[in-house]
């Protein structure tokens, strides 16, 4: 086979799939961009009614009382006494002025009021759900970095630092998973990884699936000391002193979630440094199995907690101070759908709820070293029911969606009940361009509806009267009604795109034909020669 | 070697759903040297493309040199001359870099001689570069490139476009000069019948595609005549004639186009009409060509033309 | 000797284009990487991590000295991948010069080759070279402080391969007869499509992948637009 002719088999294929994801972009951008506007209205119109609705409030002294207590902040003290605390007017985050706080004990009995850093209680504090976003290096910032991008990537590196000068780095290598270190020669001094340090590349260890790392420095150092954590561990390094330890290891299932709490030391004088004298360092650590692992030190000991299957694992905290361990738990009847589900799930769980009062309560436990849980105080109430304008406004994006949708191609709810929900909601923050596109698909794929499948059938029947005439063979002609019925509005444009040839009438029959054949498809009849004249002068 | 230099056979051409060549048929002998005629948007540069391979026909068919025009290899190509309408050539290459770029492709062929000879005879400087030519000058390189390599068939677009008459005369001397080469053949295109005249020994003519005329140029010239028919009193709407193309009526004339008619014919003709008296006139080339492919019941311009 | 002919004839065509691409980048380049070296602004002051605290993310992330070349490299890059394809296939088109080029005692798919071979020249010795030369002088030890990041010495040539997809998206362009409305710019769309997903990569081994499929994609229809189109 000539080159030529290679060419003409791979080109033909070739020109389909790049006009066909020229076409599907510029379709999916279309749609986008309704969508989009459809977003704006919805805003404007839920704004306009919240604004409405806020207007039209009227509380009776009984439903303003269930609105500050379930807006209050609900705190323990050390020996399980709860407080709530109320934020009469909120400020601006931005704001200087100093926040006024009213607090109230369980039987809604005012106990003090005043400035917020004048609140003469010692609370419990708790490991939150993660540290700020800021400090928490995760995953997502792995690949970040890692991203091309036209500045190229990025490198992560540890320095270790004299008071004005550096005298290692150590970087990070992302594809063999461990740290090497070098002076400032650029000779390399060794390797770190999950054994501890080496000097031998053969030697050093991977640390294993990286998850996030936190880093501080110690009092007098300002050289970093990182809380580094992986699928499946939880590792200190700390690069001055060249030493790895392993905190934590999970053998049944992955982490899901490691929170640190007073783990690092504060500067003398702040809250914080105060605050850490009554407390043990610790790290809270949820695994996929729905297990929490508390990490303590001070003495070291880790302990690890089986929740009751009920309970809203998400809605948990733990903490350790230098006396007891305790874990408080909060749940509602209306628990709100998990993350990324489509807006008829959030639909439905308003309309399930709209204009009804619901329970809510709060645990507080204190945990033996066995784990045992031992209820020290349960605090319940009623939340008044919220009117939920958003809900009015939900319908009319949702219904420009359902239209907009019925021009995708079908293909696109193939994918996602072949790859399956978890994968879009797994990729769903992911910030790279396939993460993006498989967003966007998943929500403009038609969801199986009639309206799509019945406009893919008139896109097939136009192709049809439009490729008949200019039909070279069978095969193409029935490759092109499938390509259209497959790919809908983008296969259509690609068909027309990549057939709109000329057609003329034939002599013969006077019904339209194509040229790319010499016969007429209809008839059969070839192109007729013209009519010599009989003042041709041809002598050959 | 074969008497048929050139040979197409139901060559058709459709741009769209406008046909520009409609079944062609042509048959070019070896040594003739050839001219394509045919008014604007005939449809001879598109029939010369077809058959260079440069287009694809619709139907049909052509050879040059034995070979399909569709699959011409490397060696054909070496033996055709190709002068490209407007005389398109590289603008930023001088005359020398042209002429190096240009021999490279016949490096057995090249005939150094004739080409500085041309060059030299042209009055052009080599170090010229091709954009700072003028279209005459351009011309004359394109001459020298096509001869140069002493093709056995040259084919030409329209090679005297745009030239003044002095430049057009040695144009035609250049080609003079490769005629004198045997086994020579030329096909060039030409709105400029007086050139076609002068060199051409046949004619093909082409109007709306269609042929409508591949004989000899002597076969032509006597096939197409004007015969004024002067009447006394009345004069009729129109005669009975084989071969007329054309009827004009003026107040005491009838002026015929006739093809193929001979003299007796026209004589009767005449006898019949009742016409006091008659003349053939002597038409050039270029009037014939006007009268042969006007169409039919051809309405003149200007009104002052009417007699 | 008749190819060589062609091919010394397209680099004749593509020497300005070629020239200047290795001066912008040369230049541009130079004077970010002299900079550098002068205020080391690469490197993080010692004393950035205060004792006592939690550090933020970004304080361990280091932009190496050429990353402001990065995008000099890559608009360099594919304005001479526009530049090369637009003077080979559309200025022949405008000159109605391709008669005389395709009048040629060679086929179809040499005088292609040639083109090819003319571009992929153009961009190893214009920006290849000065690519190269640019990553040596960043990586002198005696000059940076910061260590070579060998990663971006093969992130760079992803963006001189980006400039030849657009290349081969801008000839597919120039030699399609569709109209401007319809699909005769899906080359050129095509080619501006593949440099998000690349550049948004974090893998590199899919960066290649991408770029090496969508110029295998381009190439197979310019091949068979050249072989099949009618001048």
């Amino acid at each position: 086979m000539k080159p030529n002719n290679i060419s003409k088999y791979i080109a033909a294929p070739s020109g389909i799939l790049m006009t066909l994801l020229i076409l599907l972009i510029a379709v999916l951008f279309l749609q986008g961009i309704i969508l989009q506007t459809a977003s704006v209205l919805t805003y404007e119109k839920h704004r306009a009614a919240k604004n409405q609705t806020d207007q039209d409030k009227d509380l009776t002294e009984e439903e303003k009382r269930f609105d500050r207590i379930r807006n209050s902040q609900k705190e323990f003290l050390h020996d399980g006494t709860i407080h709530l605390v109320h934020r009469p007017q909120r400020s601006s985050r931005h704001s200087d002025e100093p926040e006024k706080v009213q607090i109230y004990d369980a039987n809604d009995n005012l106990l003090w009021q005043g400035f917020k850093d004048k609140i003469p209680y010692q609370y419990l504090s708790w490991s939150g759900p993660r540290p700020h976003q800021y400090h928490r290096f995760t995953h997502k910032w792995m690949k970040n970095i890692q991203m091309i991008t036209p500045e190229f990537s990025q490198v992560l590196e540890i320095p270790i630092t004299s008071p004005d000068k550096t005298r290692q780095i150590w970087r990070y290598h992302p594809n063999k998973d461990f740290f090497i270190g070098y002076d400032t020669a650029g000779q390399k001094i060794g390797h770190i990884g999950s054994t501890g340090f080496t000097h031998s590349k053969d030697h050093a260890k991977p640390f294993g699936k990286f998850k996030s790392f936190t880093a501080w420095t110690l009092q007098h150092s300002h050289n970093p000391i990182l809380l580094w954590q992986t699928a499946r561990r939880i590792y200190q390094i700390n690069f001055e002193k060249q030493h790895v330890r392993l905190l934590f290891e999970s053998t049944e299932s992955d982490i899901k979630m490691a929170a640190p709490h007073m783990w690092w030391s504060f500067k003398p004088g702040t809250i914080e440094h105060e605050m850490a004298k009554n407390y043990r360092p610790t790290i809270r650590c949820l695994t996929e199995d729905g297990k929490h692992h508390l990490i303590m030190r001070n003495p070291d000991q880790t302990i690890t907690v089986t929740p009751p299957a009920d309970w809203w694992t998400d809605a948990l905290q733990l903490t350790a101070t230098k006396d007891d361990i305790f874990l408080c738990c909060r749940d509602t009847e209306t628990r709100p759908p998990s993350r990324f589900k489509p807006y008829d799930f959030y639909l439905q769980w308003y309309r399930k709820f709209e204009g009804k009062p619901h329970k809510e309560w709060i645990e507080l436990y204190k945990l033996d070293n066995q784990a045992n849980l031992h209820l020290l105080n349960r605090f319940e109430w009623t939340a008044p029911p919220g009117a939920h304008p958003k809900v009015s406004a939900i319908p009319f994006r949702t219904r420009i969606q359902r239209s907009v949708a019925v021009f995708s191609t079908p293909l696109y709810d193939l994918a996602w009940y072949l790859l399956g929900r978890e994968f879009f909601i797994k990729h769903y923050r992911d910030k790279d361009f396939f993460a993006g596109f498989a967003r966007a698909t998943a929500e403009i794929r038609p969801a199986s509806s009639i309206c799509n499948w019945l406009l893919g059938l008139a896109m097939t029947v136009f192709t049809l009267c439009h490729a008949w005439p200019r039909r070279t063979s069978w095969q193409k002609l029935t490759f092109w009604l499938v390509f259209v019925l497959a790919f809908n509005l983008a296969g259509l444009l690609t068909y027309l795109a990549l057939n709109h040839t000329s057609l003329i009438k034939c002599p013969a029959c006077g019904k339209r034909r194509g040229l790319t054949q010499p016969n007429c498809i209809r008839c059969g009849a070839q192109l007729p020669p013209p009519q010599p004249r009989k003042s041709d002068l041809i002598f050959n | 070697m074969s008497e048929t230099v050139l040979e197409t056979k139901g060559l058709t051409k459709y741009y769209g759903s406008t046909l520009a060549v409609d079944h062609l048929d042509l048959n070019i002998p070896r040594g003739s040297i050839c001219g394509f005629v045919g008014r604007n948007a005939a449809g001879k540069t598109t029939a010369i493309k077809l058959m260079l391979g440069l287009l694809k026909p619709t139907t049909g068919s052509s050879t040059l040199l034995g070979c399909d025009s569709q699959q011409l290899r490397p060696a054909i190509r070496r033996r055709i001359g190709y002068v490209t309408e407007g005389h398109r050539l590289f603008r930023w290459m001088t005359i020398t870099a042209l002429e190096k770029f240009q021999r490279s492709f016949f490096p057995k062929q090249w005939d150094d001689r004739l080409f500085a000879d041309m060059i030299e005879y042209f009055q052009l400087s080599k170090r010229q570069k091709i954009k700072h030519l003028s279209n005459g000058q351009r011309a004359q390189v394109s001459l020298a490139l096509a001869l140069a390599p002493n093709p056995e068939l040259l084919i030409m677009d329209d090679p005297t476009l745009g030239l003044d008459a002095a430049i057009r005369r040695q144009f035609l001397q250049g080609m003079i000069e490769l005629i004198m080469r045997q086994g020579r053949t030329i096909l060039f295109s030409s709105h400029i019948l007086g050139d076609v005249e002068r060199v051409a020994d046949r004619i093909v003519v082409i109007d709306k595609g269609v042929l409508r005329a591949n004989c000899s140029l002597e076969q032509f010239r006597a096939a197409v005549k004007k015969v004024i028919l002067t009447f006394k009193d009345f004069v009729p709407d129109e005669v009975n004639i084989a071969g007329l193309l054309h009827c004009r009526r003026t107040e005491k004339q009838l002026e015929l186009i006739l093809v193929g008619t001979s003299d007796d014919r026209i004589a009767a003709c005449a006898d019949t009409a009742g016409a006091e008296e008659y003349n053939i006139v002597k038409m050039n080339l270029e009037d014939q060509f006007i009268e042969y492919t006007a169409p039919k019941n051809h309405r003149r311009l200007f009104k002052w033309e009417e007699k | 000797m008749r190819f060589l002919a062609l091919l010394r004839k397209e680099l004749r065509e593509c020497l300005p284009w070629l020239l200047l691409a290795a001066i912008i980048l040369l230049a541009i380049g130079g004077f970010i990487l002299r900079d550098a070296q002068l205020h080391e602004w690469y490197r993080p002051s010692p004393s950035r991590f205060p004792s006592g605290s939690i550090m933020k993310w970004y304080d361990f992330t280091i932009h190496p000295p050429l990353s402001p070349v990065g995008p000099v490299l890559l608009l360099t890059s594919i304005g001479l991948g526009l530049a090369l394809g637009a003077r080979q296939f559309w200025v022949p088109h405008f000159t109605r010069t391709w008669g005389f080029t395709i009048h040629r005692s060679l086929t179809r798919s040499t005088i292609l080759c040639a083109k090819f071979t003319a571009a992929i020249i153009a961009f190893v010795i214009s920006l290849g070279t000065v690519w190269l030369a640019l990553y040596w002088y960043s990586s002198h030890p005696a000059l940076f402080s910061m260590l070579p990041v060998k990663r971006v010495f093969i992130e760079g040539w992803l963006f001189i391969l980006l400039g030849l997809v657009v290349y081969l998206g801008t000839a597919l362009t120039g030699l399609s007869t569709a109209r401007w409305y319809t699909s005769k710019i899906f080359g050129l769309a095509f080619a501006a499509i593949v440099i998000f997903p690349v550049i948004l990569q974090w893998r590199l081994g899919w960066a290649f992948a991408l770029i090496i499929i969508s110029a295998l994609i381009l190439l197979s229809q310019t091949i068979n637009a050249f072989s099949e189109r009618e001048f």
